[in-house]
């Protein structure tokens, strides 16, 4: 049975489904549900929805084959079909709602402007010369070791993004090395991986030795009929870590190969989050748009679309849990020297408007010896500090001002500057006993202000920074010697 | 380590930094000197020496320190000969010398010295009577360098000097109650044992 209350509800689940499923089957699924599907109770409102990002990867061009191996190096009838389904890929993409898309000509300058890049490619590029110039020099062992080492580091670099040509140079040299060294297997690797960097190289004709080139041919019989054509940059943990690099959750990658019938379009599309190809399709060549249009939609329906943690300017949903080291030093304290408390303070901001929020604080903490040992003993204490607070948010960053109320209860605190109170104890008779500070199971309460930030680091996890000072003012007798603790707190947190 | 959860690399880092912390923490010390000093009071010749038996030998001294800054505590014990440093229940050497608290403690860190000051009868040379002394001690590599000096104006003993070369026979984290033990002299029975 349903009630009247809830059958609003019921009706938009139901509108949300069918608009899913229609959507999916006519390959515009998720255009429907954005533009038309009233709000359900459950649902997000589009602002606070985070777009999903996704790089479209340089496409690959699987379609030269052994006898189109040494021809001339001009743009080929294939080339200008894999710039068309470029095209119309990133087309596709491009006209997705909340789909954040790096086309590939971001992901080449991405990727090769990163930090440090331009560098350690041109390191690349001058061990790949050394290379060349000592096996030309005749010196194959240290020709071999420096093209070995250009080869790996371009890979690491995921060169064969932005630079294929390059990546693929030091891996053929490398091949070609080995092979002249009489380590043919190793060569044949090498050049191998080399027609994986750049699938479409082509050579001049008669510009290598027979032997060579038979290799060529060979690695490149092998590439073709060995390599998947669905994973054009690798296993699962090359992918992770490309899309780590450009800061993407999917990768859509595509290859363009010689099928029975024809060419063929093979599209896939590799979460990192899942690690694994959450959709592939290989499509002929000559299929029509639609066959796109539908196969993204199809993937883009299956993938939920989340709350935006720290996009979203004007809004600040959610709570904030929170785990933190925290230093608690006392601006004023009995001892001549000061101690330190340190231990752990958690707790949560919830959101109660816009630029408002609730926060709630539970630390405990354990002092420290001062130097000259005062305090006699170390002392446990418990915290909670509680209040409302306006933040504020910049792109991944959230800051606060807060102002609440802080009680804290004390464990054994007993302090003295009587080096004989230290060494015998205070019940001995010759420790001065007006010496003795003793603040054993005091709760001190007072106020609290203070303010903070905290950094989103990816999905909902956030660093979180806190700075807060006290000033106790009860008991109205017992602040005098303790008081105006420092708070510090440095942490972890994640939007529940 | 690719595929250990964020949340679990997480959780480590912080465990990682609060373990650091607290190591950082357990380095503080009580100060250099602080600890349990054993060794013996030497006997040079019977007419100049200020600490010694009954029967004219030589007698163990102990010094248990707590240094606290720029401050000093402790007690100074005396035991007949060297049994002492083998068999703890050795008897005292006098009923009332056998054991007196340090004053006015003060730790010159700069040059690695301690000052205090001992108002008590001395075993051997003022067995009945107070006398007021400075001592000195020098902390030196492996030895605490002890100088005695009678500072009473109104002694025989005025300006006599022992000085006794003891050795650390363990830390201040080693001092239990039973070493801080200094009952009063009594006229009966044997109060101080040091036990």
């Amino acid at each position: 049975m349903i009630s009247k209350r809830s059958k609003p509800l019921r009706v938009s689940v139901q509108t949300l489904a069918m608009s899913a499923l229609l959507g999916a089957a006519s390959g515009y699924a998720q255009p429907v549900v954005a533009a038309t599907a009233p709000l359900a109770s459950g649902d997000m409102a589009d602002s606070q929805k985070r777009p999903r990002s996704v790089a479209l990867l340089p496409f690959k061009n699987h379609m030269v084959v052994a006898a189109d191996l040494f021809a001339a190096e001009a743009p080929q009838p294939t080339d200008l079909q894999l710039e068309r389904f470029e095209g119309q890929v990133l087309a596709e993409l491009t006209g997705q709602p909340f789909l954040a898309l790096v086309p590939p000509a971001e992901v080449r300058r991405r990727l090769a402007d990163a930090s440090g890049v331009p560098a350690q490619h041109a390191a690349a590029q001058s061990l790949y010369r050394l290379g060349l110039e000592l096996y030309l020099g005749l010196a194959s062992g240290r020709a071999i070791d420096k093209l070995s080492a250009a080869a790996k580091l371009l890979r690491d670099l995921f060169a064969d993004t932005y630079d294929p040509k390059s990546a693929a140079d030091a891996q053929f040299m490398l091949g070609v090395a080995l092979v002249d060294a009489g380590r043919s297997a190793l060569g044949h690797v090498a050049i191998k991986d080399g027609f994986a960097m750049q699938p479409s190289r082509r050579f001049r004709r008669d510009f290598f030795p027979p032997a060579t080139a038979a290799a060529l041919v060979a690695a490149l019989t092998d590439f073709l009929s060995t390599s998947d054509p669905l994973r054009p940059y690798g296993d699962h943990q090359r992918l992770a870590q490309l899309s780590r690099r450009l800061g993407v959750d999917w990768l859509v990658t595509a290859t363009l190969r010689q099928g029975e019938a024809g060419p063929e379009l093979w599209l896939a599309v590799f979460s990192a989050q899942r690690r694994l190809m959450e959709a592939e399709i290989r499509l002929p060549a000559g299929g029509s748009h639609d066959q796109v249009n539908a196969f993204v939609s199809r993937w883009l329906a299956c993938v939920p679309v989340m709350g935006d943690a720290v996009a979203g300017p004007g809004t600040d949903p959610g709570i904030f849990a929170d785990m933190s080291l925290s230093f608690l030093p006392f601006l004023r304290q009995p001892t001549r020297t000061r101690f330190l408390s340190m231990g752990f303070a958690s707790g949560a901001d919830v959101a109660l408007r816009e630029n408002l929020h609730w926060f709630g604080r539970l630390g405990l903490h354990t002092s420290l010896p001062d130097a000259y040992r005062d305090l006699l003993r170390s002392f446990n204490s418990l915290r909670i500090v509680t209040g409302l607070g306006a933040t504020w948010r910049s792109g991944p960053l959230r800051l606060f001002v807060n102002l609440g109320v802080d009680a804290h209860l004390l464990g054994s605190f007993v302090t003295s500057a009587d080096p004989d109170c230290k060494l015998f104890g205070v019940d001995h008779r010759m420790c001065d006993k007006s010496t003795v500070i003793d603040l054993n199971q005091n709760v001190l309460v007072g106020a609290n202000v203070g303010g903070g930030g905290q950094l989103h680091l990816g999905r909902d996890f956030v660093l979180a920074l806190r700075v807060s000072i006290s000033e106790y003012f009860l008991p109205l007798n017992g602040t005098d010697y303790l008081n105006q603790p420092l708070g510090i707190e440095l942490g972890f947190g994640y939007r529940l | 380590m690719a595929n250990v959860p964020v949340w679990l690399r997480t959780l480590a880092t912080v465990v990682a930094w609060s373990v650091s912390a607290l190591a950082c923490a357990a380095c503080t010390t009580s100060g250099e000197t602080g600890g349990i000093w054993r060794g013996i009071a030497p006997i040079a010749g019977a007419s100049n020496d200020l600490i010694y038996a009954e029967d004219g030998g030589s007698l163990a001294m102990e010094i248990v320190l707590g240094e606290y800054g720029p401050d000093l505590a402790g007690v100074i014990k005396f035991f007949r000969s060297d049994n002492y440093l083998r068999r703890r229940t050795a008897e005292p050497p006098d009923r009332a010398c056998a054991c007196a608290l340090i004053h006015n403690g003060k730790v010159d860190a700069a040059n690695g010295r301690a000052v205090f000051t001992l108002t008590s009868c001395l075993p051997g040379s003022s067995p009945k009577a107070t006398v007021r002394s400075v001592v000195t001690l020098t902390l030196t590599a492996t030895d605490l360098l002890v100088s005695l000096r009678v500072d009473d104006t109104h002694s025989a003993l005025h300006n006599a000097v022992l000085d006794v070369q003891l050795q650390r026979q363990g830390g201040a984290g080693d001092i239990s109650d039973p070493d801080l033990l200094c009952p009063a002299g009594s006229a009966s029975g044997n109060p101080a044992s040091g036990q």
